[in-house]
């Protein structure tokens, strides 16, 4: 078995040596950090408290004055120590006033309490020896001493976890990681160097105090110079595994007899194998959180660029339905103007009109009635396009729609020397929930569609009843069509061979948008027509509602 | 009496067709070109009928509309919107604030809207 003060000496040098790495790193990181500067400071503080503490425990015997005033060194730098300690935590969060009246009161009680230890006899008074072991007889002050270390502890942690909850995830790890060696400093300092050898004069356990300094010092530096953090669950168990397993390895190594030594290895062994496995299963949970933080992370940020990019077709959307109305607005002005005039010209509001002028004045009515509707149906396509006609029903007389049309369509049906006729009904319809502009529209555009293929006769349009739904009938003498032409007779753009050769008005969009009306109120268009020359014949059916 | 009607239009070649045509059906009118001219003129005038276009310079058909429901003794006039601008939402604010009809210009020959306003001054 090593002896003890072996031992002791073998922590030194490994302790000094860590110090010095420690310092190294810090400074490397960032030369200029105000939390590494603190930190190669303490270090060098450290370096001088273990030493001036071990030193007068080898020399005290045959030099008691040496180590006396050496040991007051050790003392002295105890209290700079828990002052630095506080300074480090402020400046690691960044947020308290570098100068706040706390800060100020930590300074001067450290500061005061340090001199008063090193210069004075109030509170190492003078040294003797208990066996090997060198105690330390404690002056008056040691009380007043101890409170001032108290209060430097309680402000640290009062500054740490006042931020410690606030803080962002990173720091928050940082702050772990902090608080872990804060916790092994602070326990091992008030239980060995403060409470068993002032209050029951234990003192050959003080060393585990001093060095304590050391997993202060590691976990602060590792917080601030590793780029990514460990988990500190992790880095927990494999210590707390460590320090069992090393446990369980001096037990071998004291072991008696053969049996007892085969008995501690397996035990060791067994150890070994679940603490892989426990840091294992912990790394696993872990690593597990963490890809569900970063998918949570990243659907949310997902979600905040679909937000903002959603807001922007909206607007976009918006824009573009505003410029649709605004454009046919003034695509409607000149032509409300020609339609109006030209109409008032034709009614004789400016005076008779010459015979010879009417025909010519017509024909500019009825192409001027061609621009106005197209323009109106682009409207309306761009709207269905963008869903933004909406569904809206009263309760209306089909037969009033349809007589109104009829109304409106007679004159120029009649300029062509066709007839446009509506079949009165057998039964009186019931008045029917429909949304009157839509379905007004769908039954005009038939009818243009009719009157625009027929050359002679005329348009025929029935009502009927059938079962629970209305039939809308409208017939004509005119072109016909092939079946082909009849499949994609309802899409837009589509128009009969009939149009394209006789005639060139219309773009193809007047059926699809009457079938995408039609189809807003769950009804039903369709076209017959027994072939080329024998006219054609289109049904609305719309439920009765 | 001939009745009186009021139209608001801010297009000059509108303003002046629509005021021959009610002019010949027998009709006194009055022609404003901007919402704020309507405003002014009303209380004088007190039409039987205002026949209002929607997009106007400055206050829309809209703000008129507006302005006229908080006028009490105004309020009752029966107002027929007629505009090119044929947009749902502004139609749909238009008969929530008390338009008899929204009747899209170019729909319609002046013959006809003389017709329309006719029935609602029945």
């Amino acid at each position: 078995m090593i002896p003890f003060f072996a031992l002791n000496q073998i922590l030194i040098v490994l302790i000094n040596a860590l110090a010095i790495l420690i310092s190294v790193l810090v400074l490397k990181q960032n030369p200029k950090g105000r939390v590494n500067r603190i930190l190669v400071l303490m270090t060098f503080y450290m370096i001088l408290w273990v030493n001036f503490a071990y030193i007068p425990r080898l020399i005290g015997k045959e030099n008691p004055d040496l180590a006396l005033s050496l040991l007051k060194v050790a003392w002295f730098i105890t209290p700079l120590f828990f002052t630095f300690l506080y300074f480090l935590v402020v400046h690691l969060i960044e947020k308290e006033k570098k100068y706040s009246v706390l800060g100020k009161l930590v300074l001067f009680l450290g500061v005061s309490i340090a001199f008063i230890t090193g210069f004075t006899g109030l509170i190492v008074e003078s040294i003797r020896f208990v066996g090997s072991y060198m105690a330390i007889n404690y002056g008056p002050a040691m009380l007043p001493f101890l409170g001032v270390v108290t209060f430097l502890i309680f402000a640290t942690l009062y500054t740490l976890f006042r931020e410690y909850f606030k803080a962002s995830t990173a720091l928050k790890l940082k702050l772990q990681y902090v608080l872990i060696g804060i916790f092994i400093f602070y326990l091992a300092n008030i239980i060995f160097n403060i409470t068993l050898p002032v209050f029951f004069d234990i003192i050959r356990f003080y060393w585990i105090g001093d060095y304590s300094t050391i997993f202060l010092l590691g976990a602060v530096s590792y917080a601030i110079v590793a780029r990514q953090l460990f988990n500190i669950k992790i880095v927990l168990t494999q210590a707390l595994v460590g320090l069992i397993a090393i446990l369980l390895l001096a037990q071998v190594a004291t072991a008696g007899d053969w049996l007892d030594f085969s008995w501690k290895f397996f035990l060791f062994l067994l150890f070994l194998i679940f603490g892989y496995l426990l840091i294992k299963s912990i790394q696993l949970e872990i690593k597990r959180r963490e890809e569900l933080e970063n998918l949570t992370y990243q659907l949310e940020t997902v979600n905040v660029k679909l937000t903002s990019a959603y807001k922007k077709l909206e607007k976009l959307d918006k824009a573009k339905s505003e410029f649709i109305s605004i454009a046919s607005h003034q695509l409607r002005t000149p032509l409300t103007a020609i339609k109006g005039y030209i109409s008032m010209i034709l009614e004789g509001t400016y005076g008779k009109l010459n015979e010879k002028s009417i025909r010519p004045m017509e024909n500019i009515y009825q192409s001027n009635e061609r621009l106005i509707k197209l323009v109106n149906d682009l409207l309306n396509l761009s709207r269905l396009d963008a869903g933004k006609i909406k569904f809206e029903p009263t309760l209306t007389s089909l037969e009033d729609i349809i007589k109104d049309i009829i109304e409106d369509l007679r004159i120029t049906v009649e300029n062509k020397g066709l007839y446009i006729k509506m079949k009165e009904p057998k039964l009186p319809l019931p008045k029917m929930m429909v949304d009157q502009n839509n379905i007004r529209q769908s039954i005009l555009n038939i009818i243009d569609n009719a009157a625009k293929y027929t050359k002679e006769g005329g348009i025929t349009i029935e009502l009927l009843k059938i079962n629970d739904k209305v039939q809308i009938k409208i017939s004509d003498t005119g072109e016909g069509m092939s079946k082909e032409e009849m499949e994609g007779l309802f899409q837009m753009f589509s128009r009969a061979t009939a149009g394209t050769q006789l005639h060139t008005e219309g773009a193809g969009i007047g059926l699809y948008i009457a079938k995408k009306f039609v189809e807003m109120h769950k009804g039903r268009i369709y076209a017959e027509s027994k072939g080329k020359g024998k006219g054609s014949i289109f049904y609305i059916e719309l439920p009765i509602k | 009496m001939p009745k009186k009607i009021l139209i608001i239009e801010d297009e000059k070649i509108l303003g002046e067709m629509y005021r021959d045509k009610f002019t010949q059906a027998g009709f006194d009118v009055v022609w404003a070109d901007s919402a704020e001219e309507g405003m002014e003129v009303v209380p004088d005038v007190k039409p039987d009928l205002i026949l209002l276009d929607i997009l106007l310079p400055r206050a829309s058909g809209i703000g008129f509309m507006e302005w006229l429901k908080k006028e009490k003794e105004l309020s009752l006039i029966p107002v027929v919107a007629f505009s090119n601008y044929d947009e749902p939402t502004t139609k749909k604010e238009a008969l929530r604030l008390g338009v008899k009809d929204y009747l899209i210009k170019t729909n319609y020959t002046p013959q006809e809207i003389v017709d329309r306003v006719k029935s609602y001054l029945k």
